[in-house]
């Protein structure tokens, strides 16, 4: 794992920066209770005022449960959602409203792999025709050998080799771990910057995963590549993250360095998460209790700090206070009324 | 660790039990002469990869497979084979002796019906004679027990989350008091929070009850935290068993071995990069000869490659199927 130690006042080593993005989406109704409703609309708060950034060279990881919004702000990262409030800049640009061609012209930069590589992959299309696809769009100059030849090399480098003889596979055709390394290589012939990954191996058996990580993690050092890793699953996380950043509700609560959050956790809501990680280890088991309830309807989202009807430590203030992301330790910042008591 | 299986009673015995789906490929052999036991009051992990023959097996425990599958060998439950019922005495034994969870609740539950509905159909279906208020009564003390609040009986699975639709599972499976729950990826689509609840649910239900639980899993952290022995599957053959404790602390087989040091860990403190194990499963229409690990095996013998070893002890009830830990081993490798 290696710690990026960019300095954080320089600008320019961010590749993307998010400032206080929302994204709302309206919530679907039938023709009934528009007229009872009259003119009122709901929303779902899916994103709700997240800033971030992440530095050039990093992988950064979105983590947090179902309904938290960490896909949502990934999709906005890449501009695949437009923010319903906020901004986005990528290398220096802002990419908030960006649209038609230019937006087009941006994707090449900005590529993504998906949990499902059989549901991502065209499964008329043979894997090399696939890979090199992306390239037709982007790098329309280049006659077919030349874009033929860049498929072959990019089949090499993600382990998918003989090269020549998976160019000609369909994805049925092989094993849930050949077919993600092919989604990667279609993601990666465009070079681009910034990789999103959703989730990108929670398909995958576990000695499927640790080969998929070693991988990205290879390709990240060779292409000079930016990750978003959203993933659920904190453990993983590990393995990859640089970087991670902590979400619940729509709202950013914590951020740090891997190393820092897992070992000095600030929020409750981190700490019930990392505790409800099972180890494996049976003299290791958990002993903490779990917060109660699940996670709250996002269209009406508790007032306050979004945690507070499940916290532990939850006061008056936290009911009606939103709490800001703080520093409290040297890149570490954490959305809690209450985190000192931690430190 | 502390308990000894030679004092517990015995729920399944499966004995040399084998599986053959008739595929157009050929036979494949899902489940392959596996036998194991199961006790009363105990929480067993079945882990593997994807396609070990794992949920075919659990599914086996219910007797159910597709018709053209070939089922051989036998599952005694109390004694009796299950292989060998007939519909009335399967279905009797479907309900009230063994029940099953699977992974996406809310195709297993009924979306027009309510929970109690759900619950009181299982109870009448089962005892025919039993009134719908004295039924009611039974599903109400079940759905404190789960922790689900009473209003919830009048509720519709979509209004329930995740983990609540899971609880109605297992609540399905107690109302007429089964002694074995089937957990097949039941945990596997929610949130960890979610699921450390669950599996504190399955502790309490083994306490309390004395239910016994089948947990059917990729996940291996969940049936260290959770479990009390565990059993390895790969390519449809029982790899490895034992207690949690001298499995995780001391894997014989190099399987076992291998699948556990890629589990990735949340502890700072151990080690950086995951193993990777080379290769991948075998087709199961032509499992490779002898041990169906060996391609794979790291310490393969000569013997691995021609003769099947047994499961065998090798501490007390810790059995492996490798050869590594058997007399033939020795003369085969020198």
């Amino acid at each position: 794992m290696n710690v990026q130690s960019v300095p954080q006042t320089q600008p320019a080593d961010n590749l993307v920066e998010v400032r206080d993005v929302k994204k709302w989406f309206p919530v679907q109704q039938g023709v009934l209770d528009k007229l009872l409703a009259a003119g009122h609309q709901d929303y779902i708060h899916a994103v709700d005022g997240v800033s971030f950034e992440i530095r050039r060279g990093e992988v950064f990881g979105l983590a947090g449960e179902s309904g938290s919004g960490k896909s949502t702000t990934g999709r906005l990262v890449v501009r695949m959602e437009t923010p319903t409030a906020g901004t986005i800049h990528f290398d220096g640009q802002d990419i908030t409203t960006l649209g038609g061609d230019e937006l087009r012209r941006l994707r090449r930069r900005m590529q993504i792999i998906y949990q499902d590589p059989m549901a991502s992959l065209n499964p008329r299309m043979a894997l090399g025709e696939a890979i090199g696809y992306g390239l037709k769009i982007h790098a329309p100059e280049l006659s077919d050998a030349e874009r033929h030849q860049r498929a072959i090399d990019m089949l090499e480098k993600v382990g998918l080799s003989p090269a020549q003889f998976f160019y000609g596979k369909f994805p049925h055709q092989i094993s849930g771990g050949q077919r993600q390394r092919a989604v990667i290589a279609r993601a990666l012939v465009t070079r681009p910057s910034l990789i999103l990954a959703d989730e990108p191996i929670a398909m995958a058996d576990v000695s499927v995963r640790a080969l998929l990580l070693d991988l990205m993690n290879q390709l990240k050092r060779e292409f000079n590549l930016t990750y978003l890793f959203i993933t659920h699953d904190l453990a993983t996380a590990k393995y990859i993250c640089d970087r991670v950043g902590i979400m619940y509700l729509g709202k950013l609560v914590e951020v740090a360095e891997l190393r820092e959050l897992y070992s000095h956790p600030l929020h409750p809501y981190t700490q019930a998460l990392l505790a409800a990680v099972p180890v494996p280890n049976p003299h290791k088991r958990r002993t903490q209790a779990m917060p109660e309830g699940e996670i709250p309807n996002p269209i009406h989202p508790p007032a306050g700090c979004r945690f507070h009807p499940r916290c532990p430590l939850a006061t008056e203030e936290c009911a009606v206070e939103d709490p800001p992301l703080r520093a409290l330790r040297p890149d570490h910042t954490v959305a809690c009324h209450h985190a000192e008591r931690f430190l | 660790m502390t308990t000894t299986t030679a004092d517990k009673e015995v729920l399944i015995q499966v004995r040399d039990f084998s599986l053959i789906y008739k595929t157009r490929l050929g036979p494949l052999s899902a489940v392959d002469h596996v036998s194991f036991d199961l006790y009363k009051g105990e929480i067993v992990g079945l882990v593997g990869e994807s396609g070990c023959g794992k949920s075919t097996l659990g599914k086996a425990l219910l007797r159910m497979a597709p018709p053209q599958a070939e089922l051989t060998g036998q599952i005694l439950f109390q004694g009796q084979n299950i292989l060998q019922f007939d519909d009335d005495q399967l279905r009797d034994f479907r309900g009230r002796c063994v029940s099953m969870i699977f992974q996406d609740p809310m195709t297993s539950l009924n979306p027009v019906q309510r929970v109690d509905q759900h619950l009181i159909e299982a109870i009448q279906v089962h005892e025919p004679r039993t009134p719908v208020a004295a039924a009611l009564e039974r599903a109400r003390a079940l759905i404190g027990r789960l922790s689900i609040q009473e209003r919830r009986l009048k509720d519709y699975p979509h209004q329930l989350s995740g983990g609540m639709r899971q609880r109605v599972m297992i609540g399905l499976g107690l109302v007429l008091n089964a002694n074995l729950i089937i957990a097949d990826e039941a945990t596997t689509s929610l949130d960890v929070i979610v699921e450390a609840k669950l599996l504190d649910q399955f502790r309490e239900l083994r306490d309390e009850l004395g239910i016994t639980v089948l947990m059917i899993t990729h996940n291996i952290a969940l049936v260290a935290e959770v479990a009390d022995r565990i059993a390895v599957m790969y390519a449809g053959q029982m790899a490895e068993i034992g207690s949690v404790y001298e499995v995780f602390d001391a894997p014989r087989h190099p399987y076992t071995q291998g699948l556990l040091a890629s589990v990735p860990t949340i502890s700072l403190d151990e080690r950086a990069e995951l193993f990777k194990m080379g290769g991948e499963p075998p087709n199961l229409t032509h499992p490779p000869q002898g041990c169906r690990f060996h391609p794979r095996c790291p310490q393969a013998l000569p013997i691995c490659a021609q003769r099947e070893p047994a499961l065998q002890p090798v501490a007390g009830d810790h059995l492996v199927h490798c050869w590594l830990y058997q007399t033939h081993a020795s003369q085969g490798a020198s």
